[in-house]
């Protein structure tokens, strides 16, 4: 493997930029992307505020008509509005039938204590559990609550979730969207690390196909097209970053006043570093991992799980975020392939030690410089094989020669 | 004639078969040099090898590029390999620009010298199109023009002429004649012997990685122990008693006319049995072609190993 010449690199970096900004797929990827998700949160919103809007006409029996009278006072003004019916049963269920009412709720004390009240609808699928949930429930709650003898301050104090109320030393509490933006953060450098180390993928896979590869490799090294790839592709992903941060800035101003989201460069730097670092390592590895493919489709298993490797952090997101410094948190951060993604998390959910972010940084460093390495040796040695996917065996052959 | 290319004790191996085996040869400047063996024979192999695509296993490659001898310069190479394609997405401008820079050309005088080739082979109008919208035999124009583009010292072509219809071989051939008139060397593997014996003034014949015959193309005609004898005789003459000539063979026969491929020594020898038997109104005597040294030349290999 020879060493590469830094113009070389520059060039093969442009081109790769210029032909991706210029591709139909970059188009779609970066602009529609974005406009498709703003269309799904929107639509998510307008179908909840449509939901929240749903009527429903509750008939109810109840021989003292204590229920009827506190679901009246409580229910004022919601969507929920209940009638107290003293008919007989045949007449209510004929009314029901007709679609007069949406349910019959029939009080029984016993009921009520044991936790558990029949509603009998038409059809039970037909009834917004969603508004039930919402309005009657709590109604109800508050009504068992009043029959237990509780007066109106008791109940209230009752039915108040106690909060934890996280503040700093300066006794400033930071505003909910501060909390989510820089998980926000998180997931936009996550997405773009995986999906450019993928095209970038594909792309090597489409160059060994249409034999563009051999002509390349007669004027440059490989490792001069491996880096120039990497970097091309890794300015298309800052072009889509800056794209979605844009437009993700632009829609979020509507709702919230971005100054409350507290993002200064100080959370936002170290973020971007093992962005740039982690997009490297995952670049070489997918790089590599293309040039030992035939066809797109014809990975094999143990292809998959190495593209899946670096993402496994991201399954643990959860436990992650619950406990950003535990001490297997902490080991993952120093594990090489996990340390781009399980970082990034913990930055979003806590104060990482400086120290340990340097440690963390100096180990992804070290290990970018070698897997563009060994992704150099793969990738040499696999580009020309044309007529197949490489094998494991295949891959020791290479990794295993002597540096050429 | 100087050195531009020398090869020297080439060995590659793939999961312990050889597939290039001590080969050693050299191209001059201003020399056309064809590469030529069956398929699988490891010419692809060590031209990969010379152009530092592969590393080899053990010999040495010497380029001497403007009297100065050197490991490698890919600038000054030019390549169109076998197994050749271009960017389908990109335009052909765009993509003989990328490939000269790659080669270092100022962009601007990749665009020009672009430009002219296109106008030359009758595709700037295709300049600013993609290249998947272009034929097969447009490509490989323009895959060729990729090569010679940065006007290397050196050219190696593997394979150029397949696929390619006649017109546009004889449109290949007569740049590449061009390209020997001014200066440049090319190392040529072709399938095509016709096209072997008019351009290549020498020839490397590889046969399972190893050399097989190798010098000039007269040399190795001269070399050539057989020699084909066209001989006109009137009609209703005998000439059977010719399979009983010492180290003569009927390669073709008609009333009057009969080709014999002779190895038995003199020429003036066989003259002088037929003479005895039949009137010779006309002979030739001539060495066979190319086509017929390789075949020969190969099965003669085959059946050693």
């Amino acid at each position: 493997m020879k060493n590469g010449n830094p113009a070389s690199v520059l060039k093969v970096a442009r081109w790769e930029f210029l032909k991706g900004v210029r591709s139909p797929l970059f188009l779609v990827m970066t602009v529609f992307i974005p406009l498709i998700m703003g269309a799904l949160v929107g639509g998510m919103g307008v179908i909840e505020r449509m939901s929240r809007e749903e009527r429903l006409h509750i008939a109810i029996t109840d021989e003292t008509g204590a229920l009827h009278s506190y679901l009246v006072a409580q229910l004022a003004g919601s969507p929920v509005t209940v009638t107290r019916f003293k008919g007989p049963a045949a007449e209510l269920e004929q009314a029901l039938a007709r679609g007069e009412f949406d349910g019959h709720l029939h009080y029984d004390r016993r009921q009520l204590e044991a936790g558990i009240i029949s509603l009998l609808t038409r059809d039970p699928r037909s009834v917004s559990l969603g508004q039930l949930e919402r309005y009657l429930l709590r109604s109800l709650t508050l009504f068992r609550l009043h029959e237990l003898g509780l007066d109106g301050e008791q109940v209230v104090a009752a039915t108040t979730p106690v909060r934890i109320e996280v503040r700093s030393l300066s006794g400033e509490q930071p505003p909910p969207a501060a909390l989510v933006a820089p998980m926000i953060v998180v997931m936009v450098l996550v997405l773009a690390v995986v999906m450019s180390g993928q095209v970038l993928m594909y792309g090597v896979i489409k160059e060994k196909r249409n034999r563009i590869v051999e002509i390349l490799l007669s004027s440059i090294s490989s490792l001069e097209l491996l880096v120039g790839k990497i970097i091309g592709f890794g300015l298309l992903s800052l072009v889509q970053i800056a794209v979605w941060t844009a437009a993700g800035l632009a829609v979020a101003s509507r709702f919230v006043d971005l100054g409350q989201l507290g993002l200064t460069a100080r959370e936002v730097v170290p973020s971007l570093v093992f962005f740039v670092f982690g997009y490297l390592l995952f670049a070489s590895l997918f790089a590599a991992v293309g040039a030992t493919m035939k066809e797109a489709e014809g990975g094999s298993q143990a292809q998959g799980m190495v593209i899946m490797v670096p993402m496994i952090p991201l399954f643990a997101a959860g436990a992650i975020t619950m406990s950003p410094n535990a001490l297997w948190v902490r080991v993952m951060s120093h594990i090489p392939p996990f340390i781009p993604v399980t970082v990034l998390i913990r930055l979003a959910s806590t104060q990482v030690p400086p120290a340990e972010l340097v440690s963390a940084l100096a180990v992804l460093v070290l290990s970018v410089g070698g897997f563009i390495y060994l992704g150099a040796r793969v990738f040499e040695g696999g580009i020309l094989r044309y007529d197949r996917a490489l094998n494991l065996r295949d891959l020791g052959a290479i990794l295993g020669r002597r540096n050429q | 004639m100087d050195e531009i290319l020398a090869v020297s004790g080439l060995v590659k191996s793939y999961g312990g078969k050889r597939a290039v085996d001590d080969l050693s040869f050299v191209v001059r400047r201003g020399e056309v040099m064809g590469l030529l063996g069956p398929n699988g024979a490891g010419k692809t192999t060590a031209i990969r090898i010379i152009m530092g695509i592969l590393a080899a296993d053990k010999g040495r490659v010497t380029f001497c590029f403007s009297g100065n001898t050197t490991a490698m310069d890919k600038s000054r190479i030019g390549y169109l390999p076998e197994e050749r394609g271009l960017y389908d997405d990109a335009r052909v401008l765009d993509t003989l620009m990328y490939l000269g820079s790659l080669k270092g050309m100022p962009r601007a005088v990749a665009r020009r010298a672009a430009m002219e080739w296109l106008e030359r082979l009758e595709l700037v109008d295709y300049a600013g199109q993609k290249m998947e919208k272009l034929s097969k035999g447009m490509q490989q124009k323009v895959q060729f023009v990729a090569a010679i583009l940065h006007r290397p010292e050196l050219i190696m072509l593997d394979e150029p002429f397949s696929g390619l219809d006649p017109i546009n071989q004889d449109l290949f051939k007569g740049i590449v004649r061009e390209l020997q008139d001014e200066g440049l060397s090319v190392l040529l593997s072709a399938h095509q012997m016709n096209m072997v014996e008019e351009l290549c003034d020498s020839i490397f014949l590889i046969g399972r990685g190893r050399q097989v015959l190798y010098g000039s193309l007269q040399s190795i005609k001269d070399g050539y122990r057989e020699h084909l004898v066209d001989l006109r005789y009137p009609r209703g003459e005998d000439p059977s008693f010719l399979r009983l000539v010492r180290g003569a063979r009927v390669i073709g026969e008609e009333p009057g006319h009969i080709t014999l491929g002779y190895s038995g020594g003199s020429i003036n020898g066989l003259l002088g049995d037929i003479s005895g038997g039949l009137t010779i109104l006309e002979v030739t005597v001539r060495k066979p072609p190319l086509h017929d040294i390789f075949v020969d030349a190969v099965q003669e290999r085959g059946e050693e190993a």
